[in-house]
């Protein structure tokens, strides 16, 4: 059964947590005051005045801190990077890779975190961490290392629904290098017919 | 009080699972039954009165981690290319309610709150995004990306 219709079918059962008796008290209270609201006070000119100065305070606090918040990014990246590569589940390399691409997601790519999402697409790693992996790195085309690195990864994976991936990522890249490694998939006697079939494709659409 | 007392249990199942604090969520269950008692002229049919509830409630408990900056995720949240969701067809493992309930609870709220508003409470994407403020797209990859980690949980546990 798929986690959605579970979830659907039993959803009375995520609701047994009860209300304590000792909260209907409180909130009889809370009822009683808030139908009889106090009148609130105006704000006197003194006060803004007070939170103006506060604010152009605060205001050159986080200029005078723009350094070191970039220090901090690195150090954020460095850790980042260095959890990836320790993660010794599934569940928490794939929640490290969500993070990295959350983090710098609107910067240009970087060398260290790039690294070690090739690492992870080499190494012995799940399905489901090398697809987020090849999802991050499908945001930057144009990178020369990363389209090596697609390619190869293509020439050496044997999981399907990671050649599955790979085969449409080298699609959007209309990567003409592709094609050996797409032979070799074709000529492969364990590859899955459905991989076979999207090799196949691919292969006929590049060599138009 | 009788209103409260019939669907005070519901409300704070719906705002202990986005709130994840016991007190917070029966402070958030009294504001929200104010907010309602003040505003009960709005409510055109008393028939919708179980989900009206449940969406104030909803209101004032995103309210609260947004006051609490809990939500400081919607910042960092973008845009993604639509992922691919081929690897959430393979779903053949026998679950049990308890187990994805601690699953869920241990996500990260960024993933928690879009997956239980989708999947318990029935907001759809669109709803979701209006609710927090991002775009449609950014909440549909949120949610693969939510229920891949908690499909991932879900079988760490059956592996151990």
């Amino acid at each position: 059964m798929s986690l959605e219709k579970f979830v659907k079918e039993h959803k009375t059962a995520f609701d047994d947590e009860k209300m304590p008796e000792a909260a209907s008290l409180d909130f009889e209270a809370r009822l009683k005051s808030a139908l009889h609201p106090k009148e609130t006070k105006v704000k006197s000119l003194k006060t803004i005045r007070y939170v103006s100065i506060a604010a152009s305070v605060a205001l050159l606090i986080t200029f005078g801190y723009w350094y070191q918040n970039k220090q901090e990014r690195i150090e954020m990246r460095d850790n980042l990077v260095l959890a990836l590569g320790e993660s010794d589940t599934n569940s928490s390399r794939l929640e490290a890779i969500y993070e990295i691409e959350d983090q710098f997601a609107n910067e240009k790519e970087d060398e260290k975190i790039l690294k070690a999402f090739f690492k992870i697409l080499k190494a012995d790693s799940d399905a489901n961490s090398k697809i987020a992996v090849i999802d991050a790195l499908l945001k930057f085309p144009d990178n020369q290392l990363v389209r090596n690195n697609l390619i190869e990864a293509l020439g050496n994976e044997t999981e399907p629904l990671v050649q599955l991936k790979l085969i449409k990522s080298v699609a959007t890249l209309r990567e003409q290098r592709a094609k050996a490694p797409l032979k070799k998939i074709i000529e492969d006697e364990e590859a899955l017919p459905l991989v076979k079939g999207n090799a196949s494709a691919l292969l006929a659409m590049l060599n138009q | 009080m009788q209103v409260y007392q019939m669907y005070k249990d519901m409300l704070y199942n719906v705002s202990l699972r986005i709130i994840k604090n016991q007190h917070d969520a029966q402070d958030t269950v009294h504001d929200a039954f104010i907010k309602a008692f003040q505003n009960m002229s709005k409510l055109n049919n008393d028939l919708n009165l179980g989900p009206w509830l449940k969406r104030i409630v909803i209101n004032c408990s995103l309210d609260l981690l947004r006051h609490k900056k809990k939500l400081g995720w919607l910042q960092e949240s973008y845009e993604f290319q639509q992922e691919d969701t081929q690897t959430d067809e393979f779903e053949d493992i026998s679950l049990k309610v308890e187990d994805v309930k601690k699953a869920i609870h241990a996500l990260k709220d960024k993933y928690r709150i879009i997956l239980v508003l989708y999947l318990i409470e029935d907001y759809s994407h669109k709803e979701i995004a209006e609710q927090l403020g991002l775009k449609e797209g950014t909440v549909r990859n949120q949610y693969v990306r939510g229920k891949r980690l908690l499909k991932q949980q879900l079988q760490n546990k059956m592996i151990v």
